[in-house]
């Protein structure tokens, strides 16, 4: 069964642009644009992996993470990938709440993004 | 005695006593206030005086002592009982005088004793020699008890008299000088205390202030920080685009079709279009705001600018129809003409972008005194009271669903603002929220005109 990929990204082109690279791979991809819709996906849906951006309006990804990942809930155990402009070595930006969350770059080349999501796949099959 | 306390009343006895001795120092160094440390003492003993008294009710002994004492070079009275001793002594009390009394020890209403006691209460330095016969030698040197200098025995040695007299000057004059001295240290010490205090309260103003300097250079740097760290993301977005789009063309060309080929290709140049739109207005603005670039001021149509900016933004938005409203008096402006129709841009072209279809956007001038007041208004969602002072800030954005698909560089308003302000106007939004915004800038009408 092909795996589910949730992208919350509120750039248009970037959420395409994800999108589209890993739908070339077989991936089957949800997008949205804001942290308020992702949490209303979720909670009929429980994704393989979710692909945030950290600068949303509103709801950012940090809160994301912080719902998603909450113990107890039925995506405590959802791999996330944070995709951000920032720096992952700024503590600001890799706080607590981001523990067990992986991270990557922008910007990033199509084949660096597909080999990250495949080998979370692989390390969480 | 009753006449005496009355005039006295008030301070108790050896309050009143220190008080005395005060007064005594003060009336002699206000004339050496302003003399060095090392004259003061013969300054001191210029203004000092003394006097003897002699009390006894022998009237034979009182004149003769005063006639010897007198030609001795002193200044003598006498008294011939106690009581009239001590009104003559009070009468003389006067800072600058020191007074020696000779006192006789047996006299019929007060005894030498009783009269010493009083003369302390009122002066605690005073000299008092007790004059005594053979038989009361007791209570003579009980008296020196009492506060007496000395004794001496009848009959006496004149010169023994006057060597205690003069021992006793030199003590008083002594206690002068004490007194003068811890006065004068005293005052040294609150003058030291008030400069100190004075310095203290200097520094810590001074200290407030660069406190205030440092907190406001802080402010800057941060707001320089942020600007960078911004700035950076803002470039970075467009540069994921490209980097990612063009990355998933060559490495995937055989597995898109021609359609995702062109959208993905028309994305990458949108993306470097904006990429450089971003560059120059980070540029623009550094140089606006550092006043670094040159305004090249003549006369200006107003209307004709605005009516050219609308054309070309009817290019790209054509549902939007703009009225142009333009007062006679606000017309024509002494201005850059490119940077102020860079303003009429920026704000129009804001303007453009958050009207819904189908809607009017009008450009207003007016004409008030020496200014033109230029209003952009459209019929958007509006600007929150909240956020009105924001919106000019760079990269900000009023994070909201309408605006997600409006991609700018967020500099505009930033830019515009920084050139309305080197012109010498200012800008400001207002409106209602969900009626629309009102942009609304002012200009000089002659600023940096040679003609005015």
């Amino acid at each position: 069964m092909e795996k589910k990929i949730l992208v919350v990204e509120d750039d248009p082109y970037t959420n395409e642009l994800i999108s589209n690279l890993l739908s070339t791979r077989g991936f089957n991809m949800i997008s949205v644009t804001t942290g308020e819709e992702a949490i209303e996906y979720v909670k009929d849906n429980i994704p393989d992996l979710v692909i945030l951006d950290l600068l949303l309006p509103r709801l950012d990804g940090w809160e994301i993470c912080k719902i998603l990942h909450k113990s107890g809930t039925k995506t405590a155990r959802v791999p996330i990938l944070v995709v951000s402009v920032l720096s992952r070595f700024d503590s600001v930006v890799f706080g607590p709440e981001m523990a067990g969350v992986s991270f990557f770059s922008k910007p990033f080349e199509a084949a660096g993004l597909i080999a990250e999501v495949e080998r979370i796949f692989k390390k969480t099959p | 005695m009753a006449a005496f306390q009355a005039a006295y009343a008030g301070p108790i006895p050896a309050a009143r006593s220190n008080l005395f001795l005060i007064r005594r120092v003060e009336k002699c160094s206000n004339f050496l206030y302003d003399y060095k440390m090392r004259t003061f003492q013969e300054d001191l003993d210029v203004q000092l005086k003394s006097r003897i008294l002699v009390i006894d009710d022998d009237p034979g002994l009182t004149l003769t002592l005063s006639a010897i004492l007198s030609k001795a070079g002193y200044s003598v009275t006498a008294a011939n009982s106690g009581r009239e001793g001590l009104e003559t002594f009070r009468k003389n009390l006067e800072p600058h005088i020191l007074q020696v009394v000779l006192l006789d020890i047996r006299m019929p209403d007060m005894n030498g004793v009783e009269v010493l006691k009083e003369l302390k209460k009122t002066d605690p330095n005073v000299g008092a020699i007790m004059i005594t016969g053979n038989a009361d030698v007791e209570s003579a040197a009980a008296s020196l008890y009492e506060g007496a200098s000395a004794y001496v025995t009848k009959p006496y040695n004149i010169n023994e008299v006057k060597f205690f007299i003069q021992k006793s000057l030199e003590r008083q004059k002594l206690m002068v000088h004490n007194a003068f001295l811890m006065g004068r240290l005293q005052e040294w010490n609150i003058e030291l205390e008030k400069t100190v205090q004075e310095k203290t309260e200097e520094l810590k103003s001074k200290n407030i202030i660069l406190l205030d300097v440092v907190e406001k250079l802080n402010l800057l740097n941060e707001l320089k920080s942020r600007f960078v760290a911004n700035a950076s993301h803002e470039l970075q977005t467009p540069m994921t685009s490209i980097l990612g789009f063009s990355s998933l063309l060559l490495d995937y060309w055989d597995n898109l079709d021609r359609s995702q080929i062109i959208r993905f290709l028309g994305i990458i140049r949108d993306e470097t279009q904006r990429l450089s739109r971003l560059s120059r207005d980070l540029l623009d603005l550094e140089r606006i705001q550092d006043g670094k670039i040159n305004l090249e001021y003549k006369k200006v149509n107003l209307k004709e600018v605005a009516g050219q900016v609308s054309e070309n933004l009817r290019v790209v938005k054509n549902t939007v129809e703009v009225d142009l409203e333009f007062e006679k008096g606000a017309i024509e402006v002494w201005t850059d003409p490119d940077k102020i129709a860079q303003v009429f841009t920026n704000l129009m072209g804001n303007a453009f972008k958050y009207s819904p279809d189908n809607t009017r956007l009008k450009v207003a001038g007016r004409a008030r005194k020496d200014v033109v007041v230029v209003s952009v208004l459209d019929q958007g969602p509006g600007i929150p009271p909240d956020k009105r002072e924001k919106i000019f800030e760079p990269f900000y954005r009023i994070r909201d669903d309408v605006t997600n698909h409006v991609r700018g560089t967020g500099l505009g308003l930033s830019i515009a603002k920084a050139i309305v302000e080197a012109m010498g106007g200012v800008i400001r939004v207002e409106g209602f929220l969900g009626k629309g915004s009102d942009f609304t800038f002012v200009l000089p009408k002659n600023y940096r005109n040679p003609e005015n």
